[in-house]
């Protein structure tokens, strides 16, 4: 199996290099062998991202020292893509960026997993924050994630069962207009279904005689 | 322990390790600009290429051909956006077999049904799981040429013969069955132990085994055979082994334990 790294779980962190071109902004910049390269060396090619099964199994340590693994590893990749974009050159292999980000979104997802089951179990509510439905003054009334305040007093929104005159006149010609698109979208599938070959090719009209037998759908 | 088997048709594919979001930014079927904050009303996405109006034909979304197609597509449709011109999107024809019953892969052996090859065997050289196609090697050809337009540039054109997919749904090949060399129906059945499916020919009742090509990717040709990158990849033997003991804390409070962080005092919240 070839994954994205954990360069070691128990050694320090730093790694010693042989040569100091650039010191300390080294880590900034990809090995010097795939400058310029139209597509990495297979031999120089990282390869796919963590599962979300494979990170299930690792400890919150080994995830957490992962996590600063694949920021330093995006944070390289991301530079190498400005530098090769001022130089109006395409970067080799891109889809190393997609692959980090990959397994930084499984490590969270991971993460806020077990602090959901352990916050469930302890407190009664999961990690999430508690959703409101919330109207507002267009009338709308949607889902909102509760945020944190360190006062009870803050300004609260609500859920109103009647709306003001002009939320409700909103919401009607809302309404109508979703009504006429649904209606647009259902007449251009009978309009295609209609269409030949011939008309598609030479764009113009259908048959001027219609065949009665076809059930008219639109009525 | 309990096995989960997996259809193989449902993962094996050359790219099944590219990462989703890279193969949408391929197909240009990404949002240009999202106009989020409208107090309620569902947010305004303005696409690339709208995702209901990608053509799926048998090229890679990254491959050349691919690529040009879908640039001219969204400059059209961006045109008539910009215009506010009438644009159709893309005649939408179903044509992907569930896993259930797609049986074809890399390097099968084959036979045409259709066409003047008619009854000839060959290899897949290619799938296309979204069109229900499959090229065979050397079969089902038309002479193409090199480059279209050179007559124009004077320049003499090259022919050559370049292979044409046939279509699984209309029936045009069929699995050949090892057993006696004819073309033969197959299904998907567990294995006796419940790890595996296999795939079944109806008459005889033949395994036929999914050939190793099948499972060649961009990272490697065998799995087993994988060059494993100095410090950037982690062994396998590594990644599997667990380090995972439940404990009745957080992770900020585990990793900050670790550390030897002490605990901070948090203020009383209201979340609303």
């Amino acid at each position: 199996q070839m994954i994205r790294s954990i360069v070691s779980t128990l050694a320090p962190a730093t790694r010693t290099t042989t040569v100091a071109r650039r010191g300390f902004m080294q880590m900034f910049f990809d090995d010097e062998a795939n400058f310029n390269q139209p597509e990495l060396r297979p031999k120089k090619r990282p390869g796919r991202s963590w599962t979300s099964d494979e990170l299930r199994l690792k400890s919150n340590t080994d995830l957490h020292k992962l996590w600063f693994v694949c920021l330093k590893e995006r944070n390289m990749l991301l530079t190498m893509k400005k530098a090769y974009s001022s130089k109006a050159r395409y970067m080799p292999n891109p889809e190393r960026i997609d692959r980090v980000d990959e397994t930084m979104e499984a490590i969270k997802e991971v993460v806020d997993e077990r602090d959901e089951a352990v916050l469930r179990l302890e407190t009664g509510d999961g990690a999430k924050p508690p959703q409101r439905t919330v109207t507002s003054f267009m009338g709308f009334t949607y889902k909102q994630e509760a945020s944190e305040h360190l006062t009870k007093d803050g300004k609260k929104e609500f859920e109103v069962p009647m709306l003001d005159e002009d939320a409700y006149m909103m919401q009607k010609l809302w309404a109508e207009k979703e009504h006429m698109k649904k209606l647009e979208r259902h007449d251009e599938e009978i309009r295609k279904e209609f269409q030949t070959d011939n008309m598609r090719r030479f764009k113009r009209g259908g048959p001027r005689t219609f065949n009665k037998q076809i059930p008219y759908k639109m009525f | 322990a309990r096995y989960c088997p997996r259809l193989p048709s449902s993962f094996i594919d050359y790219a099944r390790h590219m990462p989703k979001k890279y193969v949408e930014r391929m197909k240009r079927t990404v949002p240009k600009k999202v106009f989020g904050g409208r107090f309620g009303a569902p947010d305004v996405v303005e696409w690339k290429v709208h995702p209901e109006d990608y053509e799926e034909n048998g090229a890679r979304p990254w491959e050349q051909e691919k690529v040009s197609k879908n640039l001219e597509k969204e400059n059209r449709y961006n045109q008539a956006v910009l215009g506010k011109k009438y644009y159709g999107l893309a005649r939408e024809v179903k044509k992907k077999i569930c896993d259930k019953e797609w049986h074809l892969f890399m390097g099968d052996r084959v036979q045409i049904m259709v066409g003047k090859d008619k009854g000839q065997q060959g290899t897949v050289i290619k799938v296309s799981r979204e069109t229900s196609e499959v090229w065979v090697e050397n079969m089902n050809c038309m002479l193409e040429e090199e480059m279209s337009g050179a007559a124009k540039y004077g320049i003499d054109n090259t022919f050559r013969w370049k292979e044409k997919g046939l279509s699984v749904l209309n029936g045009d090949v069929m699995l050949v069955d090892p057993n006696d060399e004819e073309p033969c129906n197959t299904e998907w059945v567990l294995s006796p132990d419940g790890s595996e499916y296999l795939r079944k020919s109806a008459r005889s009742g033949f395994e036929i085994p999914i050939p190793s090509q099948a499972l060649v990717t961009y990272e490697y040709i065998q799995p087993d055979k994988y060059m494993e990158v100095e410090g950037k990849d982690t062994k396998s033997t590594v990644v599997l082994t667990r380090t995972y003991i439940p404990k009745m804390a957080t992770f900020a409070d585990e990793v900050c334990e670790q550390h030897g962080i002490a605990p901070q005092p948090r203020p009383i919240t209201y979340w609303y």
